[in-house]
């Protein structure tokens, strides 16, 4: 019966941290799509339980942030990470919702034009969704279809994210991937957004910019990180007892206060 | 195995259950308004909307929309495609507002209805890019879809044709569930022709290019 009360002891304490933390998780979920629902008038969940391919959301993925000059990265991704594996990271953190590579911002970037260029200072190729170059260099990768994001695609508050995102980068030599004038760009035409911005949990997605090579044109993508809208526009007055019952929480997409 | 033994046990376990409680219970009042999101509006909304000076709030409604990108999506935005502004300075302007600024649709050279129930209907966003589509129109397939479907086969079937039409507003019926994603090519001497809705999605999209 010692041996009994030990176990059962000991089964206690396994199992406390694990429920206790085991709701964040879906809470992240759950305001996402709170979120998502009332800034961008999505109707219904944006994340939902399983992709197109029957896939779940990975818990582990994001449960291991990416860390952005100092913002943490949460990438709600379907599935495993996936494809090549360089400098211990793989190309894809998992799947999109459609079945698309969700990229992994960390992976090392295909083309080196960034370490002797500004960002704002390539090619970058506007609305890739209807690129036929963007669209062969996806269906290339052995990726699903990139198809044009009618409610998230183009929105002028990813102008501003991805810029504040970008500043964040580094290249392989440690110097700044925004130049001068990458405020001056609208980075919203360029990217395709995988992962929404909410107004705690930042938002992904990707672009593509053109190089010829050999005399033909080549398209390479960079993801991007948009930061949460905390981060772009910290609210000037504590939204605190503003409305009733608001603690801050609300919307979150994570919950991580 | 004793009494006391088992006493003891027991104690662990409820102080161990107690502690489980509490820290769920303390999650929960930490974020005690996740059941009252419908109540509540979004300060932080608000704020950034006023804070940089919103001046691009419009709606289009459905069965209104007859601009160039006309949007029963409103995300409390204008999307009538005035807002390519200064780039990289969001300046004035609903952050949830579309940035480019399509052609009209009727451009395209399809009949376009005056009203339409359509979620959004516009023309090239970059006319000079034989990449762009000529036409797009999004249908919302969980709002008046058969009202959308009909105006959709009115605007299409002049130019594309009874036959492929037929086809193409009965391959949109397939989409019965957002579960279900859609993708489909039709060419006609003229036009290619795609269907295409993502898993998921609410939203079925017609493309149209010039051949």
């Amino acid at each position: 019966m010692r041996r009994c009360s030990i176990v059962l002891t000991v089964l206690m304490l396994l199992i406390f941290p694990a429920v206790a933390f085991a709701e964040s998780f879906q809470e992240t979920i759950t305001y996402a799509n709170r979120d998502i629902s009332a800034r961008y008038q999505y109707r219904g969940d944006f994340f939902v339980s399983r992709n197109v391919n029957g896939l779940s959301l990975n818990q582990n993925t994001w449960k291991n942030p990416i860390n952005l000059g100092g913002v943490s990265v949460h990438a709600l991704v379907y599935g495993n990470p996936w494809g090549d594996y360089r400098n211990g990271q793989y190309r894809y953190l998992g799947y999109t919702i459609d079945g698309l590579g969700f990229t992994n911002i960390n992976f090392p970037c295909d083309s080196k034009d960034l370490l002797s260029k500004y960002i704002e200072d390539l090619d970058w190729i506007e609305y890739p969704w209807n690129s036929a170059l963007v669209r062969q260099a996806v269906s290339n990768m052995g990726e699903g279809k990139l198809r044009r994001d009618p409610m998230f695609d183009c929105l002028l508050a990813t102008r501003d994210l991805a810029y504040k995102g970008l500043q964040l980068e580094k290249n392989e030599n440690g110097r700044a991937l925004a130049g001068p004038r990458a405020g001056s760009v609208p980075w919203e035409k360029y990217i395709h957004v995988y992962q929404p911005s909410t107004q705690y949990l930042c938002g992904i997605g990707r672009m593509w910019n053109k190089k010829i090579i050999g005399g033909k044109p080549v398209a390479y993508y960079k993801t991007v990180v948009m930061v949460p809208y905390n981060v772009a526009y910290p609210p000037s007055t504590p939204p605190k007892g503003e409305v009733p019952g608001f603690k801050g929480e609300l919307g979150g997409g994570g919950g991580f206060r | 195995m004793t009494k006391k033994q088992l006493i003891i046990s027991a104690v662990i376990a409820v102080i161990l259950i107690g502690l489980i409680v509490a820290v769920s219970v303390y999650g929960k009042s930490n974020n005690s308004n996740i059941n009252d999101s419908k109540k509540v509006t979004y300060p932080e909304r608000r704020q950034i909307a006023t804070s940089i000076g919103n001046g691009a709030e419009g709606s289009g409604s459905p069965g209104t929309g007859t601009s160039s990108d006309s949007d029963s999506n409103s995300s409390g935005s204008n999307n009538s495609g005035s807002s390519s502004k200064a780039a990289g300075s969001i300046g004035s302007g609903n952050l949830y507002q579309k940035t480019y600024k399509a052609a009209p649709p009727e451009t395209s050279g399809y009949p376009v209805p005056k009203s339409h129930h359509f979620f959004k209907i516009e023309g090239s966003l970059k006319p000079s890019d034989p990449d762009q589509a000529e036409l797009a129109i999004y249908i919302d397939f969980e709002s008046n879809f058969e009202k959308q479907l009909q105006e959709l086969e009115k605007t299409i079937q002049p130019i594309l044709g009874q036959d492929i039409t037929k086809e193409i507003v009965a391959y949109m019926r397939t989409k019965t569930s957002r579960s279900v994603g859609l993708d489909k090519w039709w060419e006609t001497d003229s036009k290619k022709i795609n269907v295409a809705s993502g898993y998921g999605s609410y939203i079925i999209e017609f493309l149209s290019w010039k051949k």
